[in-house]
């Protein structure tokens, strides 16, 4: 778990409960949002001291999280602010207006880019009415 | 066919019973039926021969069969169920060369008597039949060209004990007498109907037939043992204990073990079996039709078990002749063989314990099917699957009277009814299933208590008792947005909106579409008839919070939270106090990011209701993603526990809570309690263990 972390990101804390909420999936659930989502993320996030972290998640075969480089090439690279990261993980920003607005940057499929919000809400339960 | 062509050109009224039977036989059925017929009337008539004494009592039964007749027959009368006169007056005019023989044997048996009897109109036909029961009892005649007895033999088998209705027996019966007189006259052609008819069969499976039949046409009497014991060892998966004691099985093994052989077109016993007492004249054609069929469940292998069980009956007939020193009664025998052949044929053809091996898939997709049918139910609208609300077992509350205090429950406060337990509501549903209102108070309750699936069986029955019933259309679209299921938001929505009394004159203005499948223009048609209908609030007097709700769950669905909020809030300014709005409100702003407000909302809802087990759980999910864990393990936890209470207590103790408690829940607790470190817990949540070490925590 420590092995994810990246000190000085707030990106790093989502992405360690990310990593915990798969560790608790069972295969078969991790296999469904496997093929739900059939692709491999580069995430590649910039902190205010404009350092840089890299994380992968690789939704194409095995479903796990793993710092640094895709080790096959990447479908999408993102790249975006922490703050943007942050605020798309809470739901409030959706990836769409954040494409729109310069604020989140995809090479690669950018289709499967607006995919993302829903693997970072997959760890979360939806509120009910 | 057969019995059809016998009793062809007879004028039978429409309440004939031999007609009926003949239509019975008549239906279509193919090839195998006719070969069945073909079989019947080959094999009977030929093994009834002897008659034997009468058992007293079966004798009074058969007294009374008799008597009932009315006496004038040429009277058409209402069909009852022993009227023979139906019958005679259908008999072929052939009866009349029946006579002679008849004549130099007054009383031959009881059915040829009553046939003659009937037949010559002696009024005092009913007294005959008893003098010639008694007359067959104290002397067994044996005389081959008798045409009643020859109907009464062959049904001499063995089990006494066996009762039948006396019609059926009658239906069967009247045939062989009949077909016998017109044997008489006309036997040549029916022979040939018969092998032109074998012929028919055999050209279907002449291929396979080809080999097999000319091999055992000379019959050596081990190949014949060979096909005994293939024909044992292929219906040996059989399960039906009558196939196997069945004659037919007991003759095959006679032929496997050599006890019986085939000599030429006979079945004969070899010289080392016991004789069988015949009559040579009889034997001989009583046996060589059905030696042929012997080979038939061999050769066609692949026909459908109708055709082997009739095959199985002939060769019955051969053996009840055989074993006629047995006999005790010829009518009850009769009628006993005849019920059970038939009750044979009816097995195979339609519960299908066939001997052949496509049975087994075929009967495998049936109960398929019995078992997908039984999920749906036909309605006049169509046919339906089956909403089936799974109660708990044991409910406590629907032992003694407690019903009262549900009857009570309807004229307590609002507040106190969040009180009531899940068990409670269940009991009133189960003693009136048709109370919609019952069904949606209950429906409402699995809501709360976070079960959305029992809380959607419920409420769909609810609205199937009582479309108009609009707190269920509610209720039931919040249901389908929690379960993302956007057409079925829309339509209870819309039937919602339609069915509305107090905006009629508002829907008749907008085109809301009838279709159900649902595109984005009627989700904006419908809201927009939604809001035009809160904008009337000042016409109906003030604010309608069910157009604000309806709205706000139709802007949740559709992703517009805070247009959703809105609406929520607007509710809620009319009804401060109702719990379920809070929560509304809280899941909605959590659902936008905004976990960190919609706190205080979830707070105020268990102000209001301490035991709303949703609002709990949705405060333990925000905690989660605001990164409270410990917080978030408390509050989900106090939700299980709290689902975990509405079950029965189980004395066993064992953990079997049938879907008392919700996986979701478990599944969000282990989350929590890996962000904690704690998969020590995390593994009591896969056992759902509550009474585990949860507690050494809090």
């Amino acid at each position: 778990m420590s092995d994810i972390k990246v000190d000085g990101f707030k990106a790093s804390d989502i992405i360690v409960d990310l990593h915990t909420a798969f560790d608790s999936f069972t295969d078969a659930q991790r296999q469904a949002q496997v093929k739900k989502t059939k692709g491999i993320f580069e995430l590649r996030i910039t902190n205010d001291d404009k350092k840089e972290a890299v994380w992968t998640i690789d939704l194409k075969k095995n479903g796990v999280i793993l710092k640094g480089l895709a080790s096959p090439k990447a479908d999408v690279t993102l790249i975006m602010s922490d703050d943007t990261f942050s605020q798309l993980a809470s739901g409030k920003m959706d990836g769409q207006k954040a494409f729109l607005t310069g604020k989140l940057k995809a090479k690669g499929n950018i289709m499967l880019a607006t995919k993302l919000a829903a693997v970072l809400q997959m760890a979360k339960d939806k509120a009910k009415l | 066919m057969s019995l059809a062509m016998l009793v062809g050109g007879a004028e039978c009224g429409p309440s004939n019973p031999l007609q009926s039977l003949s239509k019975r036989f008549d239906q279509d059925r193919g090839v195998q039926q006719d070969f069945i017929g073909g079989t019947r009337g080959g094999s009977s008539r030929e093994v009834f021969r002897t008659q034997q004494a009468t058992s007293p009592e079966l004798q009074q039964h058969a007294e009374r069969f008799f008597n009932s007749t009315p006496a004038p027959p040429t009277q058409l009368v209402v069909p009852q169920p022993f009227n023979l006169a139906g019958l005679h007056d259908a008999l072929p005019q052939a009866q009349a060369s029946v006579q002679s023989p008849q004549t130099q044997n007054p009383f031959p048996s009881g059915w040829a008597s009553d046939f003659l009897v009937q037949q010559v109109q002696t009024p005092a036909s009913a007294i005959k039949h008893v003098e010639a029961q008694q007359d067959r009892m104290q002397s067994p005649i044996s005389a081959p060209m008798t045409p009643g007895l020859q109907g009464a033999m062959p049904w001499n088998a063995s089990h006494a004990g066996y009762r039948m209705s006396p019609m059926s027996g009658m239906m069967a019966t009247v045939p062989m007498p009949m077909q016998r007189s017109a044997l008489q006259t006309d036997q040549m052609s029916w022979d040939r109907e018969f092998q032109s008819q074998e012929t028919m069969l055999n050209a279907h499976v002449v291929s396979v037939a080809e080999s097999i039949h000319t091999a055992s046409k000379p019959a050596p009497k081990d190949d014949m043992a060979q096909l005994a014991a293939r024909v044992i060892d292929a219906v040996q998966g059989e399960q039906n204990p009558k196939f196997h004691q069945s004659q037919f099985m007991s003759l095959m093994r006679q032929f496997r073990d050599g006890e019986v052989i085939v000599e030429e077109d006979k079945i004969v016993p070899s010289e080392n079996s016991t004789a069988v007492h015949v009559d040579v004249k009889g034997k001989r054609r009583a046996v060589d039709i059905p030696v042929r069929e012997v080979q038939e469940p061999v050769r066609v292998h692949s026909v459908p078990a109708s055709s082997i069980q009739g095959y199985q009956g002939s060769v019955e007939l051969n053996e009840a002749y055989r074993h006629q020193h047995n006999i005790n009664n010829a009518n009850d025998a009769y009628f006993q063989q005849e019920n059970e052949e038939f009750s044979k044929y009816w097995d195979a053809h339609y519960t299908g314990p066939v001997p052949h091996t496509i049975s087994a898939g075929e009967q495998g997709s049936w109960h398929e099917l019995q078992r997908d049918w039984d999920a749906f139910e036909a309605t006049s609208t169509g046919i339906k699957a089956l909403t089936n609300y799974q109660f708990q077992e044991n409910n406590p509350y629907l032992l003694g009277d407690s019903s009262r205090t549900r009857h009570h429950g309807m004229h307590v406060s609002e507040v106190q009814r969040g009180y009531d337990s899940v068990l409670k509501l269940e009991a009133a549903v189960q003693r009136d299933g048709n109370n919609a209102a019952a069904w949606y108070e209950l429906g409402v309750k699995q809501q709360e208590n976070e079960r959305e699936k029992k809380a959607v069986h419920a409420l769909e029955r609810s609205v199937e008792l009582d479309p108009t019933h609009l707190g269920a259309w509610l209720a039931l679209s919040v249901s389908y947005t929690n379960d993302s299921n956007r057409i079925g938001v829309y339509n209870a929505i819309k039937e919602w909106v339609i069915r509305n009394p107090k905006y009629k004159h508002m829907v008749q203005n907008t085109t809301l579409t009838t279709a159900n499948i649902s595109s984005p223009g009627d989700f904006e048609a419908l809201i927009e008839c939604l809001i035009s209908m809160a904008r009337s609030a000042d016409e109906v007097g003030g604010v309608d919070a069910d157009v604000q709700v309806a709205l706000a769950v139709l802007l949740n669905t559709t992703d517009e939270y805070a247009k959703a909020q809105d609406c929520f809030l607007t509710a809620l300014a009319v009804r401060p106090n109702d719990w379920l709005l809070y929560n509304r409100v809280g899941a909605t702003m959590a659902n936008n990011g905004q976990a960190e407000e919609a706190l205080q909302f979830y707070y105020r809802a268990l102000d209001l209701n301490p035991a709303y087990i949703r609002a709990r759980f949705n405060l333990g999910i925000s905690c989660i993603n605001l990164r409270r864990y410990e917080e978030a393990q408390s509050h989900i936890l106090d939700a299980l526990v709290l689902q975990d209470s509405d079950g029965v207590a189980d004395n066993s103790g064992m953990n079997d809570k049938r879907g008392v408690t919700n996986s979701t829940l478990w599944d969000s607790l282990k989350t929590t309690c890996l962000h904690l470190q704690r998969s020590d817990l995390a593994a009591l949540c896969d056992k759902r263990d509550l009474d585990g070490k949860f507690w050494d925590i809090i």
